[in-house]
């Protein structure tokens, strides 16, 4: 039997030789692909075909065919030109010549292509058409075309000259070309000829097209993009464009006004019809606050967008944007904002009770009401209420960024802001949420504003519900009854929604540690202390009372006066939870206190240097194999150790120790040298030793994927490695077993070539083993699995093991933190069999190199291993304030999904795993002839948590 | 002079009975039929024999509905059926199906409640709606061979639309009632920049300007909520249609947010059936249910249920909406009573109430409340007023102006003294005239001339080109040369040959000559030569060439003659068409030779 097998095996190797190697260089090692016989698609093959086209409808079918499948070689690209170019000639339909310019184009874009002869022909084709069709095109052609060669001016000039030659066609559509042309290529110059330049592209301001007028002042824009000066003076023209009929101009005038408004701010400007002058920018913003009330959705958008980017608006046009006059029956009326605001400062609160407490106060003088008021009155009281989500979005996002810049805006936008809580849109209450997040710092929330924020904490969405909850915790509040009412209303909120005791801490922690001074007179009321009485002690595990403890403690942080107001069994639940949630609870001083606390700083520069010299020592050990390998496994351990102690080297140990653990792997292996000869093992024996070989490769793949931020020295040590354990691998393969090594081999040998090219990038000096490989391999002549085998057991055998790689502290590890379903509820879900059962999942995922490999495997008591790839929507960033350098490292993901669980019917409860795991399909554990059939690998990325479920058998009704 | 004639036999400086006669272009349109509803007599139906005492047909052409509140669609079964008319009746889907409806409820109201006599009957309203004609919004539709209507979106309620109107060169916007603002249900109107001559504007609100509409709601919502977490319940009176919805979406939408789980029913009658159309008229509502009603539609109410009358006596909280939302009978006073006596209850008045109801007394502070029956009943729930009104506000009018900009404006549907403040307002900032005519009052506004011209394509191709050629100008003008043809109806601009070609005559050409002395001396070619020099000079902007001794500019010969002698004549001839040019070359040569 074996030996027919072998048979087989031979005679599957026999048939590679039909790959014939070309050339084999000393340096470069290249695998033989076949050659690709020739398709007959490539262009110059086509083209011929051109001349036996009866008419110009099969001439058209041909070059569609020909765009489809492009593909020509560089030395052909002259002849191909020259055929469109005759064709051209003799083409009747314009539909025809139009393909024909844009296969030009195609061929341009060709690397290596000489541009400025693709160019010269297109525009020589043009000369003697008439169809505005094929000109239009031609210009088009000859436009991308000069885009592809940025830094060659002369022909760059030759286009803008032949452009302002077609100027003068009748249709729009050439005549937009050109001006974009014209745009786009027209060589930086003096002020004079930039003058004149404006002045010819002005003067189609007024075009009768809609598209000419608008792509003049596009053209504008993309000069001024370009660096040109555009003179100011245009403005007034510019604004005239503001009534056109058309949106596609009024969308570009705006964009046009909105850059002269930023680029000359300071310029005076007169208003019509009156002797001000007033800035250039504020007449700009007003124009754009126009915008805001303009017909057409698109223009709306963007006028809502630019108002937020324009930064040096005075104050006064600022706060007309929010300004509506309101009256009724001609009588002034206040808003619902001003008589909120009255309430407060007046001492009454609203009664609610009266309809007519909006009743309209003085009576209005009929002509100093201006209804249309130019300028910037309500703009964004426009914005934020417009039908369309798009204008409204943009509007908030405005108000934001305004508000950012200036404190006093802000404070007046905050009303319109909590308005938008109520937006029928989520993303847009969201957004309104996020925002105010930003400009918090310049606001100090009054009772009554934080009540009506309060209102919308009940929300059904955890997002809004978390993003109020980041809200909260960066804003200032005035008085102690309003942060009375912000506390009691969040834990009353928690109580509806237990998943969001995280985020209440958080929140609570900020709050804390902001309002010192507003928590204190607090404090007994929170707690329960009574002056006489000893009240029962609260339970330390219940959510609402951690939370008043996180508060308090973070507010005693800042205020002396707290502490000894707090109850001893306070203080010893204070040192439980400084152990079980450190992350919520300071530090406090407890002075008289009279257990100790150990105080563990986070990182200390001894561990730096205590890792440096586990590696020194390594290194410097020439000992023989087995001290090595005991000092290897002591480090080792010690790396482990440190990595739970300090956290700022932790990545880097890690990655030390688990380096090490896979060369003690490899050592182990070859010490043993079993390896060389497998067929003469035990059954056992060789189960050992592929288990192990196994493990190697697992090793390595964790040490490519789980780790961010290593230098490339680090990446290609790794890999490195890696090279050595397929070696072994295939050694094994080859030695040991009878299944096909054509795979492994050709798997070995890609991965051989890029570890060439990798190293060649980095100027990298390959270690031992590599190097003897990449010797040796270009040596051989057809590199069959059984020949590259027998050059790598030498090798293998010889190679010494590479350095262990300098520390570098940047390393961080991927890990996973499962924070729902939490392994520690004794309730079973039960759901009826054969249905489906959703269980929340929440998790923080640290560290990751790629976020798209995360899947979530579910393992069932049957072995049953099912893989779930979560919804992108459901990765969210873990860290909201990017000012966290931590955050800066990898990627920080929040998975937020619920996994869905379904099975048949059970007889008892059993636990159902779920873990996080990262997807790597481009594996080379068992790296076999096809695996595109088996699951990818997978990396867990933590520990499962089990998960109690009872499938129930379906009651039978009645 | 064209003209418009704009009639208002109802909604002339006043709200309710809306129904304008427009005259335009030789047709008579009638824009919108609304019946009065505070008059119980025949004052509540616009005057029809202001047109004629018999039947409308011969002297309306067609009838226009803006929406299907009666006070712009309930006297159409009368004008049709008992009147008289069989001609047209424009509105879009939606009002011809919710129309109909309210009719019948109006007429069941007055027939079988109060007993009136020589009403229309419900067969008079399903002859009347055969005669509707649904169009479409942006739909063009030819009436006849002049008339032209097109339905644009008005917000307001459901299938609001505005109309233009087009009959030859004249166009007349019709707003009927709209919305500048949008609400939960429905966008807002819109209307392109279509520059008709008259736009009729209603103006209900044309002295306030109102409060951002998120406040209200905010407001609305919290009470609500309070009310509900203490357990009291929530009483809304509202009209069947229109608001009910919108209120229902709200907080709809609010509870699902939220999370509530407390009741909301809804009393039932009219708005069940009427709730259907709303699900089915989704292109009509705004962006938010047009976006989500392939997953859900927002009018398939989840939390809204239907009431029942046992329920009133329901322990916990509730939010019940019920008919008639004025409190002053039927299901709402019912449960008013019932409720009113406990604090922990509330009852909101989404709108505003006539002098002499229950909901008048209440929202001005009534404590106790005293029925017919001698029944009296003390008011310890918490009154609240909250106002959602689907009317464009001051601002919103001038806005529409500002977006469709007419040549005149008329407002009707209002107020007189509050309209007078508009239209001040109105010629002041827009600088066009504004019209408020009162009921039977002609309003005539002077249109201009407009002659439309067909001209033949080679001659704008070839003017086209020549324009494009010359270095641009914004400033230059543009000329045509071509000769006006009045054919049959059609007066058209043809080139001059091809006129020539089709009406076959020859083309003549007058050409004037006259002679020029001349003292110069010399060869005469010479002579020429300093002239052609001299006119290069003086004409500049022409081009003068010479050749065969003869200067020619444009049209313009000039040729020397004579011998070498002192005396030359000059040969000045032109053309008619450059009568200009050739005069003043004539005249410089005069001036030269003396």
């Amino acid at each position: 039997m074996a030996a027919v097998l072998k048979k087989r095996a031979l005679a599957e190797y026999s048939q590679t030789i039909q790959e014939t190697p070309t050339h084999l260089p000393l340096k470069k090692l290249r695998l033989v692909k076949k050659l690709t016989p020739s398709t007959g698609s490539s262009l110059i093959n086509l083209l011929p075909l051109l001349e036996d086209c009866a008419n110009s409808k099969e001439a058209l079918q041909l070059l569609l065919r020909v765009s489809d499948s492009f593909e020509v070689e560089t030395s052909d690209i002259p002849e191909c030109i020259r055929k469109l170019g005759e064709h051209f000639k003799n083409e009747s339909e314009s539909a025809v010549r139009v393909k024909i310019l844009s296969l030009l184009f195609d061929l341009g874009r060709e690397p290596n292509a000489d541009i400025a002869l693709v160019i010269d022909e297109a525009i020589s084709l043009l000369k003697s058409d008439k169809s505005h069709k094929v000109i239009a095109q031609g210009m088009n052609t000859v436009l991308k075309l000069g885009k592809l060669i940025p830094e060659s001016s002369v022909i760059h000039q030759k286009l803008v000259d032949v452009a302002k030659q077609y100027l003068k066609d009748v249709s729009h559509a050439v005549k937009c070309k050109c001006l974009e042309i014209i745009g786009a290529h027209f060589p930086l110059s003096t002020e004079e000829e930039t003058e004149k330049l404006l002045h010819l592209i002005s003067s189609y301001f007024n075009n009768e097209d809609a598209r000419v007028r608008s792509a003049a002042f596009s053209t504008i824009i993309t000069l001024h993009g370009r660096g040109f000066k555009i003179n100011p003076k245009i403005y007034v023209d510019v604004c005239e464009a503001l009534k056109d009929d058309y949106e596609i101009v009024r969308h570009m005038v705006l964009q046009l006004i909105w850059l002269l408004g930023n680029a000359y701010p300071e310029n005076e400007i007169l208003l019509p019809g009156s002797e001000h002058e007033i800035r250039l920018i504020d007449d700009a913003f007003a124009k754009i606050c126009n915008g805001v009330t303009d017909l057409s959705m698109q223009v709306r958008t963007l006028a809502a967008k630019l108002l937020g980017t324009m930064k040096l608006v005075s104050p006064k046009f600022l706060n007309q944007t929010l300004d509506k006059k309101l009256m009724s029956n001609m009588r002034r009326k206040r808003t619902a904002h001003e008589l909120a605001w009255e309430n407060v400062t007046s001492g009454e609160w609203a009664s609610g009770k009266k309809w007519a407490d909006d009743a309209p106060r003085e009576l209005l003088n009929a002509d100093s009401i201006s209804l249309m008021s130019s300028g910037a009155c309500g703009a964004f009281v426009h914005g934020l209420e417009d039908e369309f989500l798009e204008v409204r979005s943009a509007a908030v996002e405005s108000l934001c960024q305004l508000s950012i810049r200036n404190p006093q805006f802000a404070n007046m936008a905050l009303d319109f802001l909590v308005d938008m809580f109520n937006d029928e849109i989520e993303d847009v209450r969201l957004k309104a949420i996020d925002s105010l997040t930003l400009i918090s710092e310049h606001i100090i929330l009054r009772d009554d504003q934080l009540e009506t924020i309060l209102g919308a904490l009940e929300d059904f969405s955890q997002d809004v519900r978390e993003g109020l909850h980041r809200m909260l915790a960066s804003c200032k509040m005035s008085t102690t009854a309003g942060l009375k009412m912000c506390v009691e209303k969040l834990l009353d909120n928690l109580k509806r929604y237990p998943q969001d005791k995280r985020s209440t801490f958080k929140c609570l922690q900020r709050i804390g540690s902001q309002h010192p001074e507003l928590v204190l007179p607090l404090v007994p009321q929170f707690l329960n202390i009574h002056p006489f009485f000893d009240t029962a002690e609260p339970d330390v595990e219940n959510p609402q009372y951690i939370c008043l403890l996180i508060l308090i403690l973070n507010a005693a942080q800042h205020s002396l006066t707290i502490l000894p107001l707090l109850e001893p069994h306070t203080l010893r639940h204070y040192l439980y939870l400084r152990d079980t949630m450190s992350q919520y609870v300071p530090i406090l001083n407890l002075a008289d206190s009279n257990c100790n606390v150990i105080s563990r700083p986070m990182s200390v520069p001894e561990s730096l240097e205590f890792l440096n010299n586990v590696i020194r020592n390594l290194d410097m050990a020439e000992n023989t194999i087995r001290v090595h390998t005991t000092l290897l496994q002591t480090a080792k351990e010690h790396l482990n150790r440190l990595s739970e102690m300090d956290s700022t080297v932790a990545g880097t140990a890690q990655f030390t120790s688990l380096y090490i653990g896979a060369q003690l792997h490899i050592s182990q292996i070859l010490e043993k040298g079993f390896w060389a000869n497998p067929g003469t093992l035990a059954t056992q024996q060789a189960n050992t030793l592929k288990t192990s070989i196994q493990n190697l490769l697992q090793d390595c793949l964790m040490l490519q994927f789980f780790f961010v931020g290593l230098s490339p020295v680090e990446k290609c040590a790794v890999k490195q490695f890696r090279l050595r354990a397929l070696a072994l691998n295939l050694v094994y393969i080859v030695k040991g077993s009878n299944a096909s090594a054509l795979a492994p081999c050709h798997h070995f040998l890609t991965v051989v070539e890029d570890m060439q090219k990798e190293l060649s990038q980095y100027g990298l000096e390959p270690d031992s083993f590599t190097a003897s490989v990449f010797r040796e391999l270009s040596l051989l002549e057809e590199p069959k699995p059984g020949a590259v085998s027998r050059v790598l057991i030498p090798i293998l055998s010889e190679a010494k093991l590479g350095k262990i790689p300098r520390p570098n502290i940047n390393i961080r590890m991927s890990s996973a933190t499962i924070l729902e379903p939490s392994s520690q509820t004794d309730t079973s879900l039960k759901f009826t069999a054969g249905l489906i059962m959703s269980v929340p999942f929440e998790a923080e995922l640290r560290y990751l190199l790629d976020p798209s490999r995360i899947r979530l495997k579910v393992k069932y008591p049957d072995q049953k291993t099912q893989i779930i790839l979560p919804r992108p929507a459901h990765l969210k960033p873990l860290y909201f304030d990017t000012t966290d350098k931590e955050a800066q490292v990898g990627h920080n993901i929040r998975l937020l999904t619920s996994v869905l669980i379904s099975h048949q019917v059970w007889s008892e409860a059993c636990n159902v795993e779920i873990n996080v795991a990262l997807a790597i399909p481009e594996a080379d554990i068992g790296k076999r002839k096809t695996i595109a059939d088996s699951t990818p690998t997978l990396l867990d990325l933590c520990k499962p948590v089990k998960v109690s479920v009872a499938p129930k058998p379906i009651k039978k009704a009645l | 002079m064209p003209e418009l004639k704009v009639t208002p036999l109802g909604a002339g400086q006043d709200v309710g009975r809306s129904c304008i006669l427009l005259t335009m272009g030789g047709k008579n349109i009638m824009l919108d039929c609304g019946m009065h509803m505070g008059y119980n007599d025949e004052r509540r139906f616009p005057d029809f024999s202001y047109i004629t005492d018999g039947s409308l047909s011969p002297f309306i052409d067609c009838v226009i509905i803006s929406h299907f509140h009666l006070d712009h669609c309930g006297a159409l079964p009368f004008m049709s059926e008992m009147v008289g008319y069989t001609g047209p009746i424009y509105m879009t889907h939606p009002t011809k199906a919710i129309a109909p409806i309210l009719l019948e409820d109006m007429r069941k109201v007055s027939v079988e409640k109060k007993g009136e006599q020589n009403f229309f009957t419900s067969q008079m309203i399903k002859d009347c709606m055969k005669k509707v004609i649904a169009v479409t919004l942006h739909q063009s539709v030819m009436v006849d061979n002049d008339i032209e209507i097109k339905a644009y979106y008005a917000g307001h309620v459901l299938g609001a639309a505005m109309f233009w109107i087009k009959v030859g060169s004249q166009s007349v916007v019709y707003t009927g009632d709209y919305n500048m603002t949008p609400d939960r249900h429905l966008g807002a109107a819109w209307i392109d920049k279509c520059k008709p001559d008259l736009l009729i504007s209603e103006s209900t609100y044309a002295t306030t300007i109102r409060d951002s509409k998120r406040c209200r709601e905010k407001d609305f919502l919290k009470k609500v909520h309070e009310c509900v977490d203490r357990g009291g319940k929530v009483l809304i009176p509202v009209f069947a249609l229109g608001r009910a919805q919108e209120l229902c979406i709200l907080l709809e939408t609010y509870w699902e947010r939220m999370n509530l789980k407390a009741p909301i029913y809804f009393a039932l009658g009219l708005t069940e059936k009427a709730n259907n159309y709303y699900k089915m008229f989704i292109t009509w509502t705004n962006q938010k249910i047009r976006k989500t009603f392939v997953q859900r539609n927002m009018f398939d109410f989840k939390h809204i249920k239907a009431f029942d009358r046992q329920f009133i006596d329901n322990p916990g909280p509730m939010v019940v909406f019920a008919t008639p939302g004025m409190l002053h009978a039927g299901l709402s006073l019912q449960i008013f009573k019932k409720w009113a006596p406990n604090e922990n209850n509330m009852i909101i008045m989404p709108g505003f109430c006539v002098q002499g109801t229950v909901g008048h007394k209440i929202l001005n502070g009534a404590k106790v409340v005293e029925f017919e029956n001698r029944q009296v009943v003390e008011v310890k729930m918490a009154v609240e007023y909250m106002s959602f009104s689907a009317h464009a506000d001051a601002k919103g009018i001038m806005q529409l102006i500002q977006h469709c900009e007419p040549m005149n404006v008329m407002l009707v549907h209002g107020e007189a003294a509050k309209m007078e403040f508009l239209k001040e307002k109105i010629q002041q900032e827009f600088n066009i005239k504004c019209y408020n005519p009162a009921n039977g009052e002609t309003s005539v506004i002077t249109t201009p001339v407009k002659i439309p011209i067909d001209v033949s394509l080679s001659l704008l191709k070839a003017e086209a080109k020549k324009f494009s050629s010359l270095p641009p100008d914004p400033k230059r003008r543009r000329t045509l040369h071509g000769v006006l043809v009045m054919k049959d109806n059609n007066v058209c601009l043809m080139d001059v040959d091809d006129a020539c070609k089709e009406a076959g005559i020859n083309r003549h050409v007058v050409r004037f000559s006259s002679t020029v002395h001349l003292n110069d001396s010399g060869p005469s070619l010479a002579t020429a030569h300093k002239l052609h020099g001299f006119m290069k000079d003086k004409l500049p902007q022409w081009s003068v060439t010479f050749s065969e001794g003869e200067i020619s500019v444009e049209s313009v010969l000039v040729k020397v003659e004579g011998d070498d002698d002192e005396n030359k004549n000059v040969y000045v001839s032109w053309t008619n068409q450059d009568e200009d040019l050739g005069s003043y070359i004539f005249n410089l040569l005069n001036t030269m030779s003396q």
